[in-house]
């Protein structure tokens, strides 16, 4: 229930098994089925969802009831609209379960208190924050500058893992393709090769 | 809440079961039914569906899979089935809503000293423990029900719940007595 979660934990920070049990006590452990929401839109997000099992994503929906992917989650990856999580101010993103999947919940006040008074989770929380951090801006980089063909190897050489287990589309959502143009640069690709 | 909750009923198929899964079934919820008996628990299904028929309910066999799925838990089960049913849970009802109906005094045995809310927060260490019962003083309408419990968002949480099934929502103090001397209804 809780195993990719310690196991993902103590390759940030190492801790004892008293601290594991500690932490324990904060988490809620969730099942999701495919097509359920964790969150939708105008809620405020009042936790960050660590995968243990299957697979979600985060999504807006624009004007013309588009939706744009902002992330996915797969197992052993966090996945929450951070900013609003951090701000308690209404969600932007949807999030929902691509697969059946397991999570282990970390609600807005365990989190709080877990800051307050367990060192290690502040540093885990640090690292995890970082990451982010750093993923969006390499994402942010290349939406502005680079080309779609480039976009798209990109991702299959990040995430080789995600490019099997996604539909088509929803990878073409990610990095800001049409599902047309991506079939178009794949098909080049393929040919090329 | 535009997000839909899961809530987990268990002893669906009691009295108070049968009529908080028909009450709640008019809220934005989706409702997992359990108890002891599938086809009891299924006849409750049906007799929700038939008449909400949008109604988003399912009867599940295992109750630790539903209380896995689980937002929010209501235990509608008699007092002293209280401490089994939380042994059956207890690994995956952490940080989650626990809510007992029980009347001890209904139930006549093994009253305790401490209250329902003391009690199952003992069975169940890590959750967020709420009792909601019938207010049995006032014949006000709509029906008063008094929601005691220490966490403040879950006071809210079952406060938003209990609006949805119809009733009016009162919480009761902190330390006031949430002891097995309240009357019935
Ligand atoms: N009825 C009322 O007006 C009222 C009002 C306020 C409070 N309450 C309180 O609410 C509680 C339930 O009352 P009730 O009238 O609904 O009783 P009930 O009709 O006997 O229902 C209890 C339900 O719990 C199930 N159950 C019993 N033990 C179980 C276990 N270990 N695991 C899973 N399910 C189990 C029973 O299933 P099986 O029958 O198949 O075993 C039954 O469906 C009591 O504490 C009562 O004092 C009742």
């Amino acid at each position: 229930m809780y195993e990719l979660f310690f196991e993902e934990f103590n390759k940030k920070v190492p801790i004892t098994a008293e601290e594991q049990e500690q932490i324990k006590h904060y988490l809620t452990p969730k099942k999701l089925r495919r097509k359920q929401y964790l969150l939708q839109e105008g809620d405020v997000c009042k936790f960050i969802a660590f995968v243990e099992k299957g697979a979600l994503r985060a999504y807006s929906v624009d004007e013309n009831f588009t939706e744009n992917i902002i992330q996915f989650g797969l197992e052993g990856w966090t996945i929450s609209d951070l900013y609003s999580f951090l701000t308690e101010e209404p969600a932007v993103y949807n999030i929902d379960a691509l697969e059946d999947s397991e999570l282990v919940l970390i609600s807005k006040s365990a989190h709080e208190e877990m800051l307050q008074t367990i060192p290690k989770y502040e540093t885990y929380t640090r690292l995890n924050i970082t990451g982010a951090y750093l993923a969006m801006q390499r994402r942010i980089t290349t939406i502005i500058s680079s080309t779609a063909e480039e976009r798209y190897q990109d991702f299959i050489n990040l995430y080789p893992h995600i490019a099997q287990r996604v539909p088509q589309h929803m990878i073409a959502s990610y990095i800001g393709l049409t599902p047309e143009t991506l079939s178009r640069i794949r098909k080049k690709l393929s040919s090329g090769k | 809440m535009i997000t839909k909750q899961t809530i987990t009923i268990v002893g669906a198929s009691g009295s108070m079961g049968t009529a908080i899964s028909s009450s709640l079934s008019r809220g934005n919820y989706r409702l997992l039914l359990c108890g002891s008996e599938l086809a009891e628990v299924q006849k409750v299904v049906d007799a929700v569906k038939y008449s909400i028929a949008a109604a988003e309910v399912e009867a599940l066999d295992c109750t630790l899979d539903a209380c896995w799925e689980a937002d929010i838990i209501v235990l509608a089960v008699p007092f002293a089935e209280m401490q089994e049913v939380a042994d059956r849970i207890r690994e995956v009802v952490n940080q989650k809503v626990v809510i007992s109906l029980a009347n001890p005094l209904d139930d006549a045995t093994d009253t305790p000293a401490t209250g329902v809310v003391a009690e199952l927060q003992k069975l169940l260490p890590y959750t967020k423990a709420v009792r909601v019962s019938a207010n049995p003083f006032t014949d006000a309408k709509p029906k008063e029900v008094i929601i005691a419990g220490d966490d403040e968002e879950a006071l809210e949480t079952v406060s938003e719940l209990v609006s949805t099934a119809g009733f009016r929502p009162v919480v009761a103090d902190a330390g006031a007595p949430d002891t097995a001397s309240e009357p019935e209804v």
